[in-house]
């Protein structure tokens, strides 16, 4: 585990790059560190490796002060990637990969095995490429040769400079597929910069974002999508991913809030002239404290109708499937598709079953108009 | 026709002691280069580390003003501190030969990608070792082009050595200036452009052959 | 400073290149790169433009004799000022060895008219030979006065000459060697200019000395006897073309005018006034002519 303690950087002409910056980089995790440039993301990424030394503060990886770590040693135990790549021009793929195992001073047969391995791993055929030169390979391949030159000695630490930004749109999604992939098999701290959003939300465990030396909001892409600390975050996602994670995601958005309640005790005639008024099938069941109890279709209410002593308590039916609050409504959507289901009920916790709204067909449709709204406005 | 054969007699009476001019000339050539790459590549490299740009723009202007003193006056300007023959030549050339050597490793160190220069330093090659195996295999067309400018221009000025008594091939074009002799002129002013064709191209070739042997590295390696 | 001295280069061979290609009713002069030289040319100038209405360009600095020759020969320059010693530079057959002083300028005065076309006028009246040359100090030490002196010494000597004499063929180094029956312990050739501070300095211990190069009073050396007349003998004389003079008549008399006038003392001085007081060659010319009342 990486950990940044009271961090302050203050370079020569006065410029006050970090002021005190507080960090944990969680093992095994891809953390993204953001901002627009000039935040100081780098330059916190760069302590880790002592590209760039603190002025005030301390960097510990696991639970060690790396000031006193020779930075040179110390770099040859974290992978490092940059952003123009940084490939050695003169040297071939191989060679490339090769560097730091050879600098720790690996037996030959070892290194050639770690290589073919890892070219093997980015899907780049061994014999094909280790003998060519980096001007050879496209930039999606020079930058797949950076990301496993970073994995050559196996550190547990990588660090990425805003590794993908270079490249074309189309290699960068690729990239980014590979590395969540990667990432899965290896579990390594990956300490990503990026100033690119959609990049963060897609690859991140983690998202840190900063802003003129400082820690603004820190957190998973979910909790900084929902509760943005403040205007700059709100600005800094956009306004039309914050729209999009206010209404995909949550059913409390989508729901029908009053939909046809009625309590256990009324009879059965009762119900079906209520049904009759408003037009729907089922009646949702709930008690005066507003607890779920269960559903009554028309047909079950039907087949007792001629016991007049019969109540909604006696034909109604149990809810299999009900969903929380903030649940995403893909996760509704799921429910409803896989088990055919007409609507799905929202309560405030599984625990008090207090019943808050239901989530049907009818307001995905809904959604759908407002997410889309120049399709929506052509059908009315 | 005739002066053909009485051009092969003079040849056959005079062929030692050209043999010896051309020694000296070759002597004296590149005793100044390799003086002038010894001082100025290092050189070159400090300048490249160094944060102050007024030491760089310095030693640059000193370089400079090395190269437009006129060639002859420059010899001249030696006379008194290091008297005549070979030593004020040899030094007098070694100053001309500095600035493109300098200007050439500075240019091929700094057209380094510093990309390649962060990613070498970020992944633990230390000063030494991103000099060695980076920079300087990187800079190495640059600085052997400089090396190929000015060991064929060095060759050519050497000829002026022969007016501070440093001998050379210049003592075959000034005196058969002197007394009239065609052959003498003709004899000196080929073999120089002779040497100077010849000189580039043997640095042309170790030059093919040192990238060849950095990219055969890899192989014999792997 | 540099830029000014660049811009003077430049413009002096723009100036060469504009004379080179000039012709008309301008004369050309050539000089060599050392002062009496550049005086005779100076004094000859001054006594054309002051007598008739031609003008006159002086090309200084040509690098030695031979190709003074060859651009009088083609036209490039019209007059110049040659020794008459130049007739064993191989520029025509037939030459005789001699050391007669009326000999040698009878067959330069016959060979150029006849192989080149120049009127070789009579001598100036001074004669600047080759003069081997020691500091006063080291004359004294080892007793030397005239050549044949170095004999036993001469192995040990380091020996400064100009860029030519090592290859010259009657006068130059394998003939004295066979003349005086010694040769020196090493050779070191250089401009000749240098070769008066390279003894003073040490730097060799004998050179081959211009016998009327002022440096010699200068520096206070010696110059040793010829004994055995080893040197041909070199008397300054002005050359010009014949057909210059056949298209300029009047030259002949302005060019005559000093004919036996400029005795070695005489020469010595006015290169001392340039060499040594740093004077412009052009003033001393001037100044020389206006003592002998010769400007009009």
């Amino acid at each position: 585990m990486i950990r940044l303690e009271h961090i302050h950087k203050v370079y020569e002409d006065g410029f006050r790059a970090l002021e005190d910056i507080n960090l944990e980089f969680t093992e095994g995790q891809i953390n993204v560190l953001i901002g627009p440039s000039g935040c100081g993301k780098t330059t916190t990424m760069k302590l880790i490796n002592r590209l760039i030394n603190p002025t005030k503060g301390k960097v510990y990886i696991n639970g060690e002060d790396i000031s006193k770590i020779n930075p040179v040693s110390l770099r040859r135990r974290i992978g490092y990637v940059i952003q123009h790549v940084g490939l050695f021009p003169h040297m071939t793929i191989f060679n490339n990969v090769a560097v730091v195992p050879k600098l720790l001073k690996w037996e030959p047969r070892r290194i050639e095995r770690r290589v073919n391995e890892l070219l093997d791993l980015v899907g780049l055929d061994p014999e094909t490429y280790r003998d060519r030169y980096p001007s050879e390979l496209s930039g999606g391949q020079q930058q797949r040769i950076g990301v496993i030159r970073a994995l050559a000695a196996e550190p547990s630490i990588i660090l990425m400079d805003e590794p993908f930004s270079a490249l074309d749109p189309i290699s960068r999604e690729q990239l980014q597929d590979e590395l969540i992939s990667l990432q899965e098999n290896i579990q390594k701290t990956i300490v990503f910069v990026t100033h690119d959003m959609d990049e963060a939300l897609k690859i991140a465990d983690r998202i840190i974002l900063m802003k003129a030396g400082k820690v603004i909001q820190e957190g998973s892409p979910e909790k900084i999508l929902r509760h943005p600390a403040n205007d700059f975050v709100k600005d800094f996602i956009g306004k039309k991913r914050l729209k999009q994670s206010e209404k995909v995601p949550a059913v409390d958005e989508v729901m029908i809030e009053n939909p046809v309640t009625a309590y256990p005790t009324r009879g059965l005639a009762q119900s079906i002239s209520l049904m009759e008024r408003r037009r729907v099938d089922s009646l949702i069941v709930v008690d005066k404290q507003k607890k779920l109890k269960g559903y009554a279709p028309i047909f079950n209410i039907l087949e007792k109708y001629t016991e007049e002593e019969q109540t909604l308590a006696d034909v109604m039916k149990p809810f299999e499937h009900v969903v929380e609050q903030g649940t995403p409504v893909t996760v509704a959507l799921d429910l409803m598709s896989t088990h055919q289901l007409p609507y799905v009920p929202v309560v405030r916790s599984q625990q008090d079953h207090t019943f808050v709204g239901v989530v049907t067909r009818g307001s995905m449709v809904r959604l759908m108009a407002d997410v889309y709204p120049g399709q929506g406005n052509e059908g009315v | 026709m005739g002066w053909i054969s009485d051009y092969i007699l003079f040849l056959q009476e005079r062929y030692t002691d050209i043999l010896i001019l051309l020694g000296e000339h070759l002597y004296i050539a590149l005793f100044s280069v390799i003086l002038g790459c010894l001082f100025a590549i290092p050189l070159g490299i400090l300048l490249t580390k160094l944060k102050r740009g007024v030491v760089t723009s310095a030693a640059f202007t000193v370089a400079n003003i090395f190269q437009t003193i006129p060639t002859i006056a420059l010899l001249a300007i030696m006379i008194p501190f290091l008297g005549i023959g070979m030593k004020p030549a040899i030094f007098a050339l070694f100053l001309y030969s500095l600035l493109p050597l300098l200007r050439n490793t500075y240019s091929g160190i700094k057209s380094v990608d510093p990309g390649v220069i962060e990613s070498a330093k970020g992944m633990g090659l230390n000063a030494g070792q991103r000099l060695l195996q980076i920079e300087l295999p990187l800079a190495f067309p640059y600085i052997m082009s400089g090396l190929r400018l000015t060991t064929v221009y060095i060759i050519s000025w050497t000829t002026l050595a022969a007016l501070i008594g440093a001998g050379g091939l210049g003592d075959l074009i000034l005196s058969g200036i002197g007394i009239n002799n065609k052959f003498l002129i003709y004899t000196g002013a080929v073999l120089a452009i002779g040497l100077a064709l010849l000189t580039d191209f043997v640095l042309g070739r170790v030059e093919k052959k040192l990238s060849h042997v950095s990219q055969a590295h890899s192989e014999t390696q792997a | 400073m540099l830029k000014r001295l660049l811009l003077l280069a430049v413009l002096s061979a723009l100036f060469a290149i504009a004379a080179a290609c000039g012709g008309g009713e301008t004369i050309e002069i050539g000089a060599q790169t050392y002062t009496e030289t550049k005086i005779m040319a100076y004094i000859n100038q001054a006594l054309i433009e002051d007598r008739t209405d031609y003008s006159v360009n002086v090309t200084p600095d040509i690098a030695a004799s031979p190709p003074v020759i060859d651009a009088l020969s083609t036209g490039e320059l019209d007059i110049g000022l040659l020794y008459t010693g130049e007739i064993f530079n191989n520029h025509f057959p037939g030459v005789e060895d001699t050391h007669d002083p009326e000999e040698v300028l009878r067959q330069a005065q016959e060979g150029f008219n006849e192989h080149y076309d120049f009127n070789w006028f009579d001598p100036l009246g001074w004669e600047n030979t080759y003069a081997m040359t020691v500091r006063k100090d080291v004359a004294e030490e080892l007793g030397l006065e005239k050549i044949s002196d170095l004999k036993d010494v001469a192995e040990n000597m380091r020996l400064g000459v100009d860029t030519t004499w090592l290859e010259r063929e009657i006068d130059g180094y394998p003939a004295f060697i066979e003349h005086y029956g010694f040769s020196f312990g090493e050779e070191y050739s250089m401009d000749i200019n240098l070769v008066y501070e390279a003894v003073a300095n040490e730097e060799v211990d004998i050179v081959l000395a211009y016998s009327t190069d002022p440096r010699i009073l200068e520096f206070d050396l010696q110059m040793l006897e010829d004994d055995q007349q080893f040197f041909p003998p070199y008397d300054a004389c002005i050359v010009a073309r014949n057909e210059t003079l056949e298209q300029y008549p009047e030259l002949e008399d302005i060019l005559t005018l000093l004919t036996g006038e400029i005795d070695e003392e005489t020469i010595t001085r006015l290169n001392y006034e340039v060499d040594i007081e740093q004077r412009n060659p052009q003033d001393v010319a001037r100044e020389f002519l206006q003592e002998k009342g010769l400007l009009e």
